[in-house]
């Protein structure tokens, strides 16, 4: 190892030690209560099975979730990531040093949750045959965890806020899982055999720690990737204010924006006549219900409508 | 000696907005060498370019012979950069930072840091979030001259600092550029680019008005004033490059570029002028001359009448 990639681990082992600790801490204290509780014996010894099992497979997950936004978006927000560009160093030892660190935290707090549970586990006569059990299972878990930390990588490198990286986290694993399943499915299906199962999860590991490591290439070297100078090229989402103001008129109004799709603009035709039929339709809805009421403030007011449709309409129409 | 820093026909857009436009720029090694702008010039920008943070739009860009776009990691290597606001780790002590740091730079880094911190008197078991913001600069300056770079990067350091910490700073500048280094500056600090700098750029708006040394620039340009009989009266405008223009009642006044010597002359006894008289101007009168929209700018036309409104 290197001075500057083992500068980069020490760095990044301070970064994640709050959280690794927090983690060994609730998993020693947790299992400590389940102990307590069963002594105490106001819960079965099933359901505190269930519980430490449950806790075995959460807390890992975790560390596994958060630390890839404390190492990543986090440094990004705080501006340290962008200080690290200007010093000379390799990217490659920046990205490295994040996923080598954030790994070993990951067995780190999977190994004392562990071991805690097999302790309070041989307080607990009752066995909960549940995902502890096998050692196929135990992988699984591990498997799943080492998944969601790359996931949690990727997710942070592709975006620059800690929470939207941490929200997308989730629909990219939910993803990821039916594909896992399906996958796992149809290997042993035809198989009949666990190893090319393996074969293929280890292979999925690398291909997103091959993925992380593009996206932290692009991410730390704005000139060749990404960044938001040059996503700004691109027609984004955008609240525009503008305000007008005299003695007499003093105002201000918001106009939500949207990129406009390539398709849209040959969809242009096609929506200046449906919304002729649109605004026609309204109109006959409104003036049936007017009639029906003889109501004429009503009536009054469904031509007010039908004038900010037509006045909504013209300005989406202007745009396209 | 060949440029530390070279420009060719950068361009750079953000949508609709130019950053820059057609930048050419040559800058000698052993200066201080000044980037003046007001907010939003794009210095920040051209900046971003030369140390591979930002790629142009069009052109080419180097610093030390090596390529900005594609020789970023040995660019960073032969170069210090210190932005207006750095982002440290603020949960390392001073001492730490300098630890840290020193991995990626050749041996010797860490003694100097050392000494540097001492010199600028910052304490070095402080964690940096409990420094003062002038501390801190100080410890993003030690960084980045701990490794001895042939160019230091300053853009904007000293704002929002107090006067004593600005002074160490702007003597820093001048220490390095004593022993041969570069400085590269970018400032709207007119009063302490004018006490340190060799050379001066000036940006507006995208655009590169001026390069120059500074002796040369302020002894290049003068104002002229020139107070006429009447105050409806219309006089011929100097020779030389007329940067702006202004008229308050029956008094004119041109900041001028390349006045010749015998400039009086075109101010004859006919012309109902009182009073002539020319006098060297300041930096900031200079730069406001060439920022300031709100003067009117001329071109080289050597037959020209003054055209400004009285005021």
């Amino acid at each position: 190892m290197n001075s500057a990639f083992a500068r980069l681990v020490w760095k990044d082992t301070l970064l994640i030690r709050p959280l690794v600790l927090l983690i060994v801490v609730s998993a020693i204290a947790s299992n400590a209560m389940i102990a307590v509780l069963h002594v105490s014996n106001y819960v079965s010894p099933l359901n505190l099975t269930q519980l430490a099992t449950t806790l075995w497979t959460l807390l890992p997950s975790l560390l596994a979730f958060g630390a890839p936004a404390l190492m990543v978006a986090t440094e990004e927000e705080n501006g340290t990531l962008n200080w690290l560009r200007t010093l000379a160093l390799r990217r490659r030892d920046v990205i490295w040093a994040k996923l080598l660190v954030a790994i070993a935290s990951l067995v780190a707090a999977w190994t004392v949750s562990t071991l805690a549970l097999n302790l309070v586990l041989q307080f607990l006569p009752e066995r909960y045959t549940g995902t502890t059990d096998t050692v196929l299972n135990q992988l699984t878990v591990g498997y799943l965890n080492i998944q969601l930390l790359l996931v949690g990588f990727v997710s942070s490198y592709l975006f620059r806020s800690p929470i939207v990286g941490l929200v997308a986290v989730v629909p990219l694993m939910i993803g990821l899982l039916l594909l896992d399943g399906w996958v796992a499915w149809e290997l042993f299906k035809t198989h009949q055999s666990v190893v090319p199962m393996v074969i293929a999860a280890i292979t999925g590991l690398l291909l997103l720690a091959w993925l992380q490591y593009r996206l932290g290439q692009s991410r730390l070297s704005p000139a060749h990737g990404y960044s938001y100078e040059s996503l700004s090229r691109y027609p984004l989402p955008m609240i525009r204010c503008s305000t007008a103001r005299s003695e007499s008129d003093c105002r201000v109004s918001l106009e939500l924006r949207f990129p406009i799709p390539r398709f849209a603009i040959a969809a242009k035709t096609m929506w200046s006549t449906e919304r002729e039929a649109y605004l026609k339709s309204w109109r006959e809805v409104l003036g049936w219900y007017g009639g029906q009421n003889d109501a004429g403030p009503i009536s009054a007011n469904a031509d007010f409508l039908i004038e900010i449709l037509r006045e909504h309409a013209n300005q989406d129409s202007a745009r396209l | 000696m060949s440029s530390v820093l070279s420009l060719k026909n950068i361009s750079k857009r953000f949508r609709h907005t130019v950053a820059l436009s057609d930048i050419n720029l040559e800058v000698p090694p052993g200066v201080v060498f000044a980037l003046l702008g007001e907010n939003g010039a794009g210095k920040t920008t051209l900046i971003r370019i030369l140390t591979g943070f930002l790629a142009a739009d069009s052109g080419t860009a180097s610093v030390l012979g090596h390529n900005c776009s594609s020789d970023s990691v040995a660019i960073r290597r032969a170069v210090g950069y210190v932005s207006d606001a750095p982002a440290l780790y603020d949960w390392m002590t001073s001492v730490e930072i300098g630890w840290f740091t020193s991995a990626f730079y050749p041996e010797g880094f860490a003694a100097r840091y050392r000494e540097l911190i001492e010199q600028f008197s910052v304490p070095p078991t402080t964690k940096i979030k409990h420094l003062s913001k002038g501390q801190r600069a100080k410890v993003a300056l030690a960084i980045a001259v701990s490794h001895d770079p042939q160019l230091l990067i300053l853009d904007e350091p000293t704002s929002g600092l107090d006067p004593m910490v600005r002074r160490q700073f702007l003597e820093s500048m001048v220490d390095r550029a004593a022993v041969g280094r570069t400085v590269l500056l970018s400032s709207h600090q007119i009063g302490e680019v004018e006490r340190v700098a060799d050379w001066v750029a000036i940006l507006h708006r995208g655009e590169l008005k001026i390069v120059q040394p500074l002796e040369e620039l302020k002894s290049n340009v003068q104002i002229v004033t020139a107070t006429i009989d009447t105050s409806e009266g219309v006089i011929a405008m100097p020779r030389g490059q007329v940067l702006s223009e202004s008229r308050t009642g029956r008094q004119f006044r041109w900041v001028v570029k390349d006045l010749p010597s015998d400039w009086q002359a075109d101010f004859g006894t006919g012309a109902g002028v009182t009073k002539l008289s020319a006098m060297r101007a300041t930096l900031e009168e200079i730069f406001i001359a060439v920022c300031d929209d709100k003067v009117t700018p001329h071109g080289d036309d050597p037959v020209r009448m003054s055209s400004v409104e009285v005021a």
